[in-house]
């Protein structure tokens, strides 16, 4: 019964032919649509409203920061926070162009540099029997829990004896060796069917190739959004422990030490919290629309 | 492929080995060397000169951290009970928001991004610029908002409701559940965005045979998309415990940077962050073992 139920909603011709999320669309009504935008609407809402409050305070004008009790909404929107910004920004040492070409670079590397380090450890821990591997899929488990504050001490240690304090290497090195993302790449890539290695390897792929021809295109969805996670956690990271050149600062230290003064400069200072977010907001987009192409154009069949 | 004179097996060990190498060189320059500086930290007396001298004590900083500290336990108990509450909301939530944002619908891209705003604003960065401007205006207020970790801070919800005669007792019985809401918003965007990418990797034909056989949606759901996500499951469940742990605002952790960067006593700081960590290991050892072996791996 279900079953000739089913295939009459088949029958039944939609209006609109759609690549993605084909399982759940087979049966659903426009009545389910309504229904779902509706529940992602409330919760998006929720999810929505720090943005509005961080919009509405950078083009709040300065006295009304301080108004109390505070207002939601402004009564006169201006961009004197902004053209303020840009005035301060011009009177840094190093050119302001230093601090954000820095940042996006350093950002860069290591969510390059991460990715394909632990994507390449990630797949023989996910997908190779061998001795010593449970052993380094328990440590990995636990060293998840020794953040960079534990271990911040020694690291200073670790990257003056290697001569990196005051480089480029003192801030893109050691991120790379971050756990997290191979984790979740490693639990990822114990999904892929073993069957398809098996073909490979019949077919003498060497295993360079299986990882960068079947593993890789894959796992294509766990990769990005590892490369999300890493990039959103540079881009905010504040360099100047080990790093004294001004010339070698990134963008977050140099906004700090912009906004961080007298009262009077709580308006840029607003108004740098949502210039920040333009990059790493961008950088998501793009990314999300790659998973979404990914997904058009290869599912996991085997 | 070539053969030689060794067997398949260890070909592929050293294969193995060689992907491992250039992520092991890493871990161990930037994670083991200072796990062992920082424990032997733990077991003497530091001081700091030019350099940093050592002297060794024992477990004295131990003892101290567990007996005459009155502040490390105390802490201590209420980041678990956090824990026990926040992970399996923050799940649940991640995982219906992901299942919604899986769809397509009008405007499911904006979802996608709106849900992943709270990520960017609660990073490090955003925090303290945003708070920076918090503090100085509501450190009347910061008794009344409990929470730490909230944007909503800077609307000041109890000044509304001050303004409406409330008593201060209700107005942290009402701003409680708000920071809450917004803690968990916060803390799960990393989570839906992991769901999702497991969500996409499940192989459509099987929600096909699953529909030709004649399953309704939610037995689709318990059979087909619960089982093929578990793995990623387990990744959520143990992000979100070490996320608890870890974050700055979290008792523990700003116990022990204030401990070490404004007290300067690297010896208890070590200590402290060591019997934090061994326990809270222990806990994610337990967690993982308990749900590795209820996942499901769909290998063939």
């Amino acid at each position: 019964m279900a079953c000739e139920a089913g295939i009459r909603k088949l029958k039944k011709p939609r209006k609109k032919v759609r690549l993605i999320g084909n399982e759940a669309q087979i049966g659903r009504k426009s009545s389910g649509d309504v229904l779902m935008l509706l529940i992602v609407g409330i919760m998006a809402a929720f999810s929505f409203f720090p943005l509005l409050m961080a919009i509405n305070m950078a083009i709040k004008p300065i006295n009304e920061l301080f108004y109390y009790p505070p207002r939601l909404f402004t009564a006169h929107p201006t961009l004197d926070n902004f053209k303020m910004l840009f005035s301060l920004m011009q009177n840094t040492r190093v050119s302001f162009l230093r601090y954000a070409f820095n940042t996006v670079f350093i950002s860069l590397a290591v969510t390059l540099g991460h990715v394909f380090i632990a994507s390449m450890a990630a797949y023989p821990l996910a997908k190779l029997k061998l001795p010593g591997i449970k052993t380094i899929n328990t440590m990995i488990v636990f060293s998840l829990m020794f953040v960079s504050a534990v271990t911040d001490v020694a690291n200073y240690l670790t990257i003056s004896w290697l001569g990196w304090l005051d480089t480029y290497f003192a801030s893109i090195i050691p991120p790379m060796g971050a756990t997290l993302g191979l984790f979740i790449m490693r639990n990822y890539m114990t999904t892929i069917p073993d069957s398809l290695l098996e073909a490979a390897r019949m077919d003498g792929c060497s295993n360079y190739r299986i990882y960068w021809q079947i593993v890789m295109p894959l796992s294509k969805p766990v990769w990005l959004t590892v490369a999300i996670l890493v990039f959103q956690q540079v881009w905010g990271v504040d360099n100047s422990g080990y790093v004294y050149r001004e010339s070698l600062k990134t963008l977050p230290y140099a906004m700090r030490q912009i906004t961080t003064g007298a009262i009077v400069r709580m308006g840029a200072s607003q108004a740098v919290g949502v210039a920040m977010m333009i990059i790493p907001a961008l950088f998501f987009i793009v990314n999300q629309t790659k998973i979404i192409n990914t997904m058009a154009t290869s599912g996991m069949r085997e | 492929m070539k053969h030689k004179h060794s067997s398949l097996m260890k070909k592929r060990a050293r294969w193995a080995y060689f992907f491992l190498l250039p992520w092991l060189i890493g871990v161990i320059a930037v994670f083991v060397i200072p796990l062992f500086l920082s424990l032997s930290f733990s077991l003497s007396e530091v001081t700091v000169d030019s350099g940093y001298s050592l002297r060794p004590v024992g477990f004295a900083n131990y003892k101290t951290a567990l007996l005459l500290d009155e502040n490390f336990l105390r802490y201590f108990a209420s980041t678990i009970g956090d824990l026990l509450y926040r992970v399996p909301i923050i799940l649940v939530y991640s995982f219906m928001v992901a299942l919604l944002l899986k769809q397509s619908y009008f405007g499911s891209q904006i979802f996608k991004f709106v849900f992943f705003l709270p990520v960017i604003l609660s990073s490090d960065l955003f925090f303290k610029l945003l708070n920076n401007f918090g503090a100085k205006t509501t450190s009347s207020l910061d008794a009344v908002m409990s929470s730490s970790v909230s944007v909503l801070k800077s609307l000041n919800l109890s000044v509304y409701l001050k303004d409406l005669g409330l008593s201060s007792k209700m107005i942290e019985l009402l701003t409680a559940p708000v920071n809450k809401v917004y803690e968990i918003i916060t803390c799960s965007g990393i989570q839906i965005f992991v769901f999702l990418s497991a969500l996409y990797s499940v192989p459509s034909q099987l929600y096909e045979a699953a529909h030709m056989e004649g399953a309704n949606a939610w037995q689709q759901f318990w059979k087909i998309t619960f089982p093929m996500v578990m793995p990623m499951v387990l990744v959520n469940v143990v992000y979100s415990i070490v996320d608890t742990f870890v974050t700055e605002s979290n008792s523990v952790m700003e116990y022990v940077y204030q401990l070490s960067f404004k007290n300067f006593n690297f010896g208890l700081s070590s200590a402290i962050s060591w019997l934090y960590f061994l326990a809270v290991g222990l806990i994610l050892l337990l967690v993982f073992r308990l749900i590795n072996r209820r996942t499901f791996y769909y290998t063939d």
